[in-house]
């Protein structure tokens, strides 16, 4: 399997209703081969939802999602690209906890065109996993695992990955951080993870993707989008004086000092002349800044 | 390998180990009801091809029980992890429909053999009455697909709904047969198997609504969310 030619999977006014509840509510998103996107939300964001639409293993309420312009939905030509390897549930009972892994990895063998068995073998030893254990009695880590070989060797150019690193230990993330990277080198797939542990995952997102409440609140370069980001604090005067007329999230008050993070737009700077100290942000202290409670 | 290739792969063989346990199923309750029976009976002499010849009917019999379940099963398991792994719907739901349409085949294609290879008039009828099986297995085939789905889109409720059905009609056919005079029952039976032989109505029926219930499956997964 060589390196894949560069495609575009892109959505266009993505709506997802589940009774009365909007889950999505009109999502655009242009997703560009050769990258890793970062996909982080809080809980009940829509992240999920989100790669399950853009995958085509559940139909959007309105909406579009095109590969190269060709429709996504009932498209083999087009599905053979595209694997969404999400977190498997035991407690969900439409799904095949009473199968072993070697026959849910025989059968993503079968269904996804150019699986790389040979990989396969080689994650299955690396993570000493056995296969011959059904799912149902596999640990969490286990589980993650598994997802993340369907991911891995199934060779798609557009990979979903759905909390691969749920369950797992720092020292099995490192090697999976490590494997993902290996990937992406020799192949150039393009790869949107879903993740909670955003500090771990910063470095090896180019592109980020923050969804709050069913929209996207941003979609950037992540070392842009640090660049821009910075946590003003000291005195309040001087704090207030320092962020005027800049955007700014998540206020915080300790006494007379004062906290606050601003986000600069193309041309924008922080006044030096104020007596305050400056910060970098951290990525996970950003996306608190954007969807914290405060917010 | 295309998409026709992948699914005749993953399907043909859920096929393949479905009629091996249908077999299985079949050789241990016929080795133990028609030989060993027989034999506990105080026969002197078991004739095996005697006992062969009814062994089509045990492979109906457990046929039928297997692709009841069979549908629930493979709508709870399969077609979700066949669809979390990118496969079309509309393939994936014909896959299905044809899965259950080869175990059905394979059961009629062994009894049609047993009984053709077979002497006596347990095999002649059966003979005469493999268009009504055909029929009547499909159709079981059939409701066992409509479970299937109806246990995916309302849980439990849905299978408790087709379970209650199912008792029904079936007391409903026991109180008929119990009501109605035994003779009356045969000679309406002979009546019907050659009506049946002459126009293949039961058959016919079987290809029809097993066709809808293909159709109806392949609408309804369009839509249906996976969560595999």
């Amino acid at each position: 399997m060589g390196v894949w030619e560069m495609s575009n999977l892109t959505a266009k006014g993505i709506r997802k209703t589940y009774g009365k509840k909007d889950v999505l509510r009109g999502i655009d998103l242009n997703l560009e081969s050769g990258k890793i996107y970062g996909l982080i939300g809080r809980n009940g964001a829509g992240k999920t939802t989100l790669l399950s639409i853009l995958s085509a293993q559940n139909p959007a309420s309105a909406g579009s999602i095109t590969f190269d312009g060709r429709p996504v939905w009932e498209n083999q030509d087009v599905l053979n690209h595209i694997c969404f390897s999400r977190e498997l549930n035991q407690m969900n009972g439409n799904n095949a906890n009473a199968m072993k892994v070697k026959e849910y990895l025989r059968i993503a063998e079968i269904f996804f065109p150019y699986w790389d068995k040979e990989m396969a073998k080689r994650l299955i030893k690396e993570f000493d996993l056995d296969i011959k254990k059904k799912i149902s009695k596999l640990s969490k880590g286990m589980l993650s695992m598994v997802t993340i070989i369907v991911a891995l060797a199934s060779k798609a150019e557009f990979t979903f990955l759905d909390e691969p690193v749920a369950g797992l230990d720092v020292v099995a993330r490192e090697r999976f951080y490590a494997l993902l990277l290996d990937e992406f080198t020799e192949t150039g797939r393009t790869f949107v993870i879903s993740t909670h542990i955003i500090e771990e995952a910063a470095d090896i997102f180019e592109d980020v993707i923050i969804v709050d409440k069913g929209k996207i609140l941003l979609k950037e370069n992540t070392q842009e989008l640090l660049d821009r980001c910075w946590h003003i604090s000291g005195h309040e005067e001087e704090v207030d004086k320092a962020a005027e007329g800049l955007e700014t999230y998540n206020k915080e008050r300790m006494g007379r000092s004062k906290g606050v993070t601003v986000f600069l737009k193309p041309g924008q700077s922080i006044p030096k002349q104020y007596d305050v100290e400056l910060q970098k942000m951290s990525l996970q202290k950003v996306f608190v800044a954007l969807c914290g409670e405060e917010s | 390998m295309g998409m026709k290739m992948r699914n005749l792969k993953f399907w043909g063989r859920l096929c393949g180990q479905s009629l091996g346990i249908i077999v299985l199923g079949s050789l241990a309750w016929f080795l133990f009801a028609a030989v060993g029976g027989r034999k506990y009976a105080g026969e002197a002499e078991v004739m095996f091809l005697d006992a062969l010849e009814t062994f089509p009917y045990y492979l109906l019999l457990t046929g039928s029980v297997i692709l009841l379940v069979m549908g629930t099963t493979y709508f709870q398991v399969y077609l979700p992890l066949v669809i979390s792994m990118n496969a079309a719907r509309k393939s994936t739901a014909i896959g299905l429909a044809g899965c259950i349409f080869g175990i059905v085949a394979g059961i009629l294609g062994m009894c049609a053999v047993i009984w053709w290879l077979t002497p006596g008039d347990i095999a002649r009828s059966g003979r005469i009455l493999m268009p009504l099986l055909t029929g009547g297995l499909l159709l079981t085939a059939a409701f066992g697909l409509l479970m299937g789905m109806l246990t995916n889109k309302w849980g439990k409720a849905g299978l408790i709904i087709m379970a209650i059905c199912f008792v029904v009609l079936g007391a409903g056919a026991g109180m008929a047969v119990a009501l109605t005079d035994g003779d009356k029952v045969e000679s309406s039976f002979r009546f019907l198997s050659m009506v049946n032989e002459k126009v293949g109505l039961m058959f016919l029926a079987g290809i029809v609504v097993y066709l809808l219930v293909s159709i109806l499956i392949i609408r309804y997964i369009r839509k249906m969310e996976v969560r595999a």
